[in-house]
Parts: C-alpha cells; structure tokens; sequence
C-alpha cells in the first residue's frame, strides 16, 4: 500500500512554513486572542473567534472564513519580504514553526514587541511625528538660548533673545500644527495632558513659593516653563496609555 | 461601550488603516474603539455607520444595565 503524501509546498518551502506563524500572529493581533473559544463580545452571534485566529461567518448556513490568510483583508495585513530569504529544508522549518509560534503566542501574551514583525508607520504617523520633534527641539532651544543668554555680553545678549523669541514663535507653530493634525482622540489626550501640566505646575509652583518662606530659593521662569513641558509630556504619556 | 466595527471591517475587509483613512482619523484611534477603551464623539459614530450603510445604534450597543429606563408617557384626558 502506498503512503499518501501531501502537496508538495513548492521552492520556498521553508520560508513558507517559517513565516506562517508571523502572519498568523499579525492577524491575531488584529482579530482578537487565538485561543478564546467563545462567543464573540461584538453582539453578533454568527461570528465567533476560532482557534486559528480568523473570524468566521455563517453566510447561508455554512460556516465561510471572512479572513483568511489568502484573502485581501489579510494579504493587505500582511508585509514580508519573501523573495530574498533562503529556503530552509523541511526539519528544521518545522522545528522552527513549532519554536516561533510559542514565541508569538508569548509575544502576544505579554505584548512584547516582536523582532519577527514589521512595523510599518501610516502617513498620518509620519505627518504627527515631525510636529512633535519640531516642538520638543524648539521648546529646548528656547529654554537653552534663554539660560544663555544672560550670560552674553550686550550686543550678543539682544542676538540671544532675538532667537529665542524665533524659537518661541516656532514652538507655539509647532504645538499649533500638532493639535491641527490630531484627530478627536488624540485632542481629548492632549487636553487631559494640558489639564495636567498646568494642575502639576500650579502646585510644583505653590510648593516652592511656600519652600521660599523658609528659605529663599530663586526659581526663574525658564524652569517654570520647562516644568510644564515635563509635566504636558508626563499627562500625554500617561494618558495616551489609557487607549492602548 | 460594544461595537460591532470589527465584524463589519472583516466582512468589508478592511483593514483598520483602510477605515482610519475613510472617517479621518488614526490607525489607534479605530483600535480604541474596537476594543472599547474609547468611546468616539457623535459625529464619528454617525461617520461611520453612513460608511457601513447602518445606523448609530446598529454598531454601536450600550449594555442594557447602562441604558436608562424608558418614559411611559402617562396622557390624561379631560372627561367631559
């Protein structure tokens, strides 16, 4: 009797077998935990999570994948670059498959971030992420030219201050852009952030004007300033990692 | 808040860039709203059940603990 062997996988059978749990973890991640076996929570009782990571939908009847790795939706997921990596041979790919999906799953479970994974940046990241540095490399010339200044001698001293007026400006337009750019979410985090800032910079500023009863301490505004970028940088984190 | 976003952007296949793209807003946000940390404002809610072809409340469900009683109206007649 003759054994039945299954398909051949082609050339490019390792790396086949290689990146099959990578996209299957950049799928899951995007459709839910792998290993859930219960209704889904999306109030449609024709979808259900199933092991593999995909939706299912019960179209006439008949359970049909929505997404599959074929389809569009998970091809338009999925980014890799398969033509240069070598083919490895058929034992030590499976090894390999069975070692890379446990670290997926762990790469899932403690949301770790993944070296397997490319992470592509959309253009409205690119677009928000110029504002930010512009406004953080300002607001630090700004505050440097200002403790600078005071140091220079006369002519260089109006130079200074000139600048740090320019860089100033530039900031604000910076920050302007950056609230501009943000979508309804992200105002709402950078609103909270502002709320924040100023709440932690009224106090930090009471506490030390209440510290200067006792002892004179000569805070200049620089500081003050500065302390509030801080703190608007410590609400944005803290908040931003409420929606994550 | 429950949405059904994910069911509809699968069966669209969509990707959550593509739906970003479509009501203008970011990749996160769309994932913020699909997990149920955030919820979106009116205005993006209606933008994206006209995208869908639904309404609001179709996609958008409030877990009925949250939902506040409804009125009876109590209408009184004047017996003549």
């Amino acid at each position: 009797m003759q054994a039945v062997r299954p398909p051949s996988r082609g050339k490019h059978d390792g790396l086949k077998v290689f990146l099959g749990p990578i996209l299957r973890f950049q799928l899951r991640a995007r459709l839910g935990s792998p290993w859930r076996r219960r209704l889904s929570p999306l109030a449609n009782p024709t979808v259900h999570d199933c092991r593999s990571g995909f939706l299912l939908s019960k179209r006439m009847g008949k359970a049909s994948p929505v997404c599959t790795l074929s389809g569009d939706s998970a091809q338009k997921l999925l980014s890799f670059r398969g033509t240069d990596c070598p083919a490895i041979p058929q034992p030590v790919a499976v090894i390999m498959y069975y070692i890379l999906d446990i670290l997926t799953c762990l790469h899932y479970t403690w949301g770790l971030p993944s070296p397997c994974l490319e992470v592509t940046l959309s253009e409205t990241d690119l677009k928000q992420r110029h504002p930010f540095a512009r406004f953080y490399l300002a607001a630090a010339a700004f505050l440097a030219l200002l403790g600078l200044a005071q140091f220079l001698p006369s002519p260089w001293q109006h130079l200074a201050l000139l600048l740090t007026l320019c860089f100033a400006g530039y900031s604000l337009w910076s920050f302007y852009r950056l609230f501009s750019l943000a979508d309804e979410r992200q105002r709402q985090t950078n609103q909270q952030a502002l709320q924040f800032g100023f709440l932690a910079t009224i106090v930090l500023a009471m506490l030390g004007g209440f510290l200067q009863g006792f002892r004179p301490v000569h805070v200049s505004w620089g500081g003050i300033l500065a302390l509030m970028v801080i703190a608007w940088s410590v609400g944005l984190i803290v908040f931003s990692w409420r929606y994550r | 808040m429950k949405t059904r976003i994910r069911v509809l952007r699968a069966e669209k296949e969509w990707s959550q860039e593509d739906l970003a793209d479509k009501v203008g807003v970011t990749r996160q946000t769309i994932n913020a709203i699909e997990t149920g940390r955030y919820d979106p404002s009116l205005p993006l809610a209606i933008k994206i059940a006209h995208l869908f072809g639904m309404h609001v409340e179709e996609i958008f469900l409030l877990p009925e603990k949250e939902l506040p009683k409804p009125v009876k109206l109590n209408v009184y007649f004047k017996s003549e």
